[in-house]
């Protein structure tokens, strides 16, 4: 009989825990949703609040007008509170970490005077304080979210801070901190990059493209001596399509030299690096890629050499109208008919044939004439 | 200018972003009206006919592009003034907004003054054609 | 074991005695061993979900995932649409996202679904280079527009979804595709979202899925979930429960193995490339959404390459569930056709450790889920009363079996609305969750038989009609797909 009242005991468990659990859920919720309607009113506070401190200097009829019937004891309460920023109390910190997500949204939107405005709003509340004591809050999004406020009002001592995350366990973390510190300008080394963001182990993320392309923006010099010590090819790709992105015509020897890498990724990424270059000292790398054994470079370099364009090219590009995958194919044809003169001859007389050059050259040559 | 204040009607998903123009545009005495998806904005372009539209362009139900087409090809729309103001940046739909009769086109991160500017050249040359 | 009386048996000969014990053991050992899995499921998905960061609303989106975001066709086949797929299609021309193109394929509608996009979206014929590298039916004309350059019309000879897909596939020329019902209603930033792991490791991700909700009892307008509400009637609510049940704990678990065995056919994302080298869609399938999943597994695992597919909580689509109870039959006996269908094509894999977690868990979780588990469930519904009713089984027993029972189904219904409300709290109101609350405790008594009960019917279907799946190819899409 044990078994059995074990069984019926198991059965009332498995049954009461999960109800009584979603019954004090369903309580919560209830208490809660009054708790969210306060905040939203608060919300609507606050967002005046920052609507009026846009345009200073504030006064009493000022908010009055636009403001109109809303309670503007709240309102003088929610700012008094703000600006004297001390008092450390727990409705003051969810106040000002609502008025800074609202100044966050706004900021993604708006810029010039406007901006420097919120940014100064900012400022001189106390919402600094909360995001230094946020960046070691238990929850990755509140971490991110201070980073990315921090940002906003950056000074030496938020610098260190910022630089401080590259460490965090999290990886989004650090990305986030990574990018911040990169956009404000030159508070990393390519070291602090490849080193403390772990490429390619732990992150793989397109984030670092962007990182890397910003990091580029004011600093090739650095990648291109990067790019001198082979570093591993996650790192290669990122720095070869960094320095494309910023156009620097003399990182095309480096690059040239990458683009013979074992790592299909690598020479792919080269080709595209010199389409956004569109330098013509590529030429005899392009011309090597579009005879490459792996079909993502011959397509990569099909689509530089109509970019650059690269007249020289034409006789290659020829050749991979003929290619067995369809990709190369289609960007040779692509290549040839932005290429024009020789290029567009070469289609001409490709359509006169037979077989798998003939077909794209006829498709390509088709579609251009109907969306004409 | 023109005794009557001049409406504007922004459509925009972003209810900030609405609050700060009609702020902004409240204080320099025009009228501001404001529609948060694609099929209300255009209903109330053609409703109330306001002087100029302000027009995001991801929006729910329907897109900026879209609207503007169809106040494009609506008799009593197809004069005012569309600002598009959208956080599509690439070229191309820069390019289909002009092509389909934007008078202009903003990109977020956008500059309120300039906006504000453009929007009293925009009605000051309605009012006085050139 | 005490629990089997033997007290009558004598009456009987002794090899039947044996053979409805064992019956029963086998019965209740495989349910026991589902319950168990689905607490265990429950348990990981729940770690999931702590994990998870959520961003709070779609201005965020934008500004925080959208610089990464690679550029994706959207590929709709549309079969006989033409009351919703302008809608629609309006709806994802809206979309928040920086760069991306919508195919629809018509799919040899007998409707107008051609003629109304023609005149809705100022259509003209044009021309599109592509290659036919997975193959499909005849590709009639490609329409374009100039006042819409992102979106594409493929007119086709009727050829079934998996058919309408390879089509798309073939003609889009972006890294990704996303594969969309054309009655789905997508969440304006659902691609920005769900693109997500396709981002934070693009050399892994081969696959993503989201989830799917029910639109049933919410105000749709213009292709856009505008107010979120509950249906008055039972049967959609009874699935609201079970897509719940479904996404948030079976999917999102095997998730996080890399053992995820199913994408819904109503919305799921793929690197391009993959689904290409892996062959595309393969035709005359009932379960193509299935299928293809268990393709990219038995390709990539067979070449030794490391992949990924991965599972979103975050809503991305809705879709409207079958009101009647002959439409829901039809539906999942056509899933379980589906099932039994991917299972057996692939069945080599099957504890197979050469394909690693897919041939260890995926594939026997299948089998116990949508293979051995149905039939051996209703078979239940008969041979437990009977044997309680011959005295093989002590009716104290018999009735704590039904409490376990019972109370295990309830725990699992109920913990998958518990993971919804203290993790991602997408239902608006309170009432709401009390009235989901009673239904998660219903549906085990009764709506859950009566699925088995269809999925029995589907199976026989299977084994006997194997040869007439050529001819489905007209029967219209299915809608979304869930399982348990």
């Amino acid at each position: 009989m044990t078994l059995l009242a074990t069984i019926w005991w198991i059965s009332v468990t498995l049954v009461t825990v999960p109800l009584v659990t979603l019954a004090g859920l369903i309580v919560r919720r209830h208490y809660q949703g009054r708790v969210e309607r306060r905040l939203q009113e608060r919300k609507k506070a606050l967002m005046l609040l920052a609507m009026i401190y846009l345009e200073a200097p504030v006064d009493d009829r000022r908010i009055k007008e636009i403001c109109g019937n809303f309670d503007l004891n709240v309102l003088h309460k929610v700012a008094a509170g703000l600006v004297e920023g001390r008092r450390r109390k727990p409705q003051l910190r969810r106040d000002l970490r609502l008025l800074r997500d609202i100044v966050q949204d706004l900021l993604g939107s708006v810029r010039g005077g406007t901006r420097e405005r919120l940014v100064d709003l900012l400022r001189t509340t106390a919402a600094r304080e909360i995001c230094l004591a946020d960046l070691r809050h238990r929850r990755v999004e509140t971490r991110i979210n201070a980073i990315e406020t921090l940002a906003l009002v950056p000074d030496p001592e938020i610098i260190e801070a910022l630089r401080r995350m590259l460490d965090d366990r999290e990886p989004d973390v650090r990305l986030a901190a990574a990018r911040n510190l990169v956009s404000l300008g030159p508070n990393l080394t390519v070291d602090d990059l490849v080193g403390k963001l772990d490429i390619g182990a732990t992150i793989r993320s397109r984030m670092l493209r962007e990182i890397f392309r910003i990091f580029a923006s004011y600093n090739t010099g650095e990648l291109i001596r990067l790019l001198e010590n082979d570093p591993p090819d996650l790192v290669t790709a990122l720095s070869i399509y960094a320095l494309g992105t910023a156009q620097d015509y003399s990182a095309v020897a480096v690059i040239t030299r990458h683009a013979r890498s074992a790592s299909i990724d690598v020479r792919a990424e080269a080709m595209r690096a010199f389409a956004a270059i569109g330098h013509p000292d590529a030429e005899p790398a392009v011309l090597q890629g579009l005879r490459d054994d792996a079909w993502e470079v011959r397509t990569e370099a099909a689509i530089c050499a109509g970019r650059i364009p690269l007249p020289r090219a034409v006789h290659l590009l020829r050749e991979r109208l003929d290619d067995i995958e369809w990709w190369p194919r289609f960007r040779a044809a692509e290549a040839l008919r932005t290429i024009g003169g020789e290029g567009r001859t070469a289609l001409e007389t490709a359509r006169m044939g037979v077989g798998r050059s003939a077909s794209i050259a006829d498709m390509i040559l088709a579609e251009e004439s109907a969306a004409a | 200018m023109n005794d009557k204040t001049s409406s504007v009607l922004i459509i925009d998903d972003d209810e900030l972003l609405i609050m700060l123009l009609e702020h902004k545009l409240g204080q320099r005495g025009l009228s501001v009206q404001s529609a948060s998806d694609g099929q209300d904005g255009l209903l109330a372009a053609i409703e109330s006919k306001p002087d100029l539209v302000v027009l995001d362009v991801m929006m729910p139900t329907m897109d900026g592009f879209e609207v503007l087409r169809r106040m494009k090809e609506h008799d009593d729309t197809r004069e005012i003034p569309v600002i598009m103001l959208s956080a599509k940046r690439l070229e191309g739909d820069v390019v289909n907004g002009l092509n389909l009769g934007a008078a202009d086109y903003l990109v977020k991160p956008f500059m309120p003054e300039e906006l504000l500017l453009k929007i009293q050249r925009l009605l000051r040359d309605k009012w006085m054609p050139a | 074991m005490s629990v089997f009386s033997s007290l009558s048996t004598d009456a009987l000969p002794s090899y039947v005695a044996a053979t409805a014990w064992w019956a029963s053991v086998v019965i209740l050992g495989t349910g026991a061993m589902q319950n168990l899995l689905a607490m265990l499921q429950l348990g990981l998905a729940f770690n999931v979900l702590r994990r998870w960061r959520l961003v709070p609303n779609a201005v965020r989106a934008w500004r925080q995932l959208s610089d990464t975001s690679l550029p994706i066709s959207l590929l709709v086949p549309a079969y006989n649409e033409d009351a919703t797929v302008v809608a629609n299609v309006r709806s994802m021309l809206a979309l928040h996202y920086p760069r991306f193109e919508i195919i629809v394929i018509n799919d040899g509608s007998n409707d107008a679904t051609l003629q109304t996009l023609i005149e809705n979206y100022d259509l003209r014929p044009t021309v599109r280079v592509y290659e036919e590298e997975v193959p499909h039916q005849p590709i009639k004309a490609v329409y374009g527009s100039p006042n819409f350059p992102n979106l594409i019309v493929v007119d086709k000879e009727n050829g079934g979804k998996a058919d309408a897909l390879n089509a798309g596939i073939n003609m889009s020329r972006l890294p990704m595709f996303c594969v969309v019902d054309a009655d789905s209603i997508l969440e304006a930033d659902s691609l920005l979202r769900a693109v997500q792991p396709f981002s934070e490791d693009p050399d892994r991700v081969i696959a993503v899925g989201g989830t799917i909700r029910i639109a049933n009892g919410s105000t749709v307008h213009g292709g856009r979930v505008v107010s979120v509400g509950l249906p008055n009637t039972l049967l959609p609510l009874f699935q609201i429960v079970e897509y719940l049940r479904a996404f948030l704990i079976a999917r999102l678990a095997w998730s996080e193995f890399n053992a995820l065995m199913l994408i819904s056919g109503a919305f799921g994302i793929f690197k391009r490339n993959a689904v290409l080298a892996a062959g595309g869609y393969s035709h005359g399938t009932v379960g193509e959404d299935m299928e293809i999943i268990l393709k990219l597994h038995r390709y990539m695992r067979e070449r030794g390459e490391d992949y990924v597919i991965r599972f979103v909580p975050d809503p991305v689509c809705w879709t409207e569930a079958p009101e009647r109870l002959g439409m829901l039959g039809s539906q999942r006996k056509r899933w379980q056709r589906g099932a039994l269908e991917s299972f057996f094509k692939h069945i080599r894999m099957l504890f197979n450790p050469r394909f690693g977690v897919v041939g260890l868990i995926g594939f026997p979780y299948v089998l116990l889920f949508d293979v051995i588990g149905p039939p051996i469930e209703v078979l239940g519904y008969f041979l437990i009363p009977v044997s309680w009713y011959f005295g093989f089984l002590s009716p104290e027993f018999f009735a704590a079996y039904l409490a376990l029972t019972f109370a295990w189904g309830i725990t699992i219904s109920v913990g998958a609305l518990l993971l919804e409300e203290m993790e991602l709290k997408r239902i608006p109101k309170a009432r709401h969750v009390v009235l989901l609350g009673f239904i998660a405790v219903l549906e085990n008594f009764g709506y859950r038989q009566i699925n088995n009960l269809w999925r029995v019917v589907g199976y026989w279907q299977f084994l006997r009609g194997s040869k007439e799946w050529g001819r489905m190819t007209r029967a219209g899409f299915q809608q979304a797909r869930t399982r348990e």
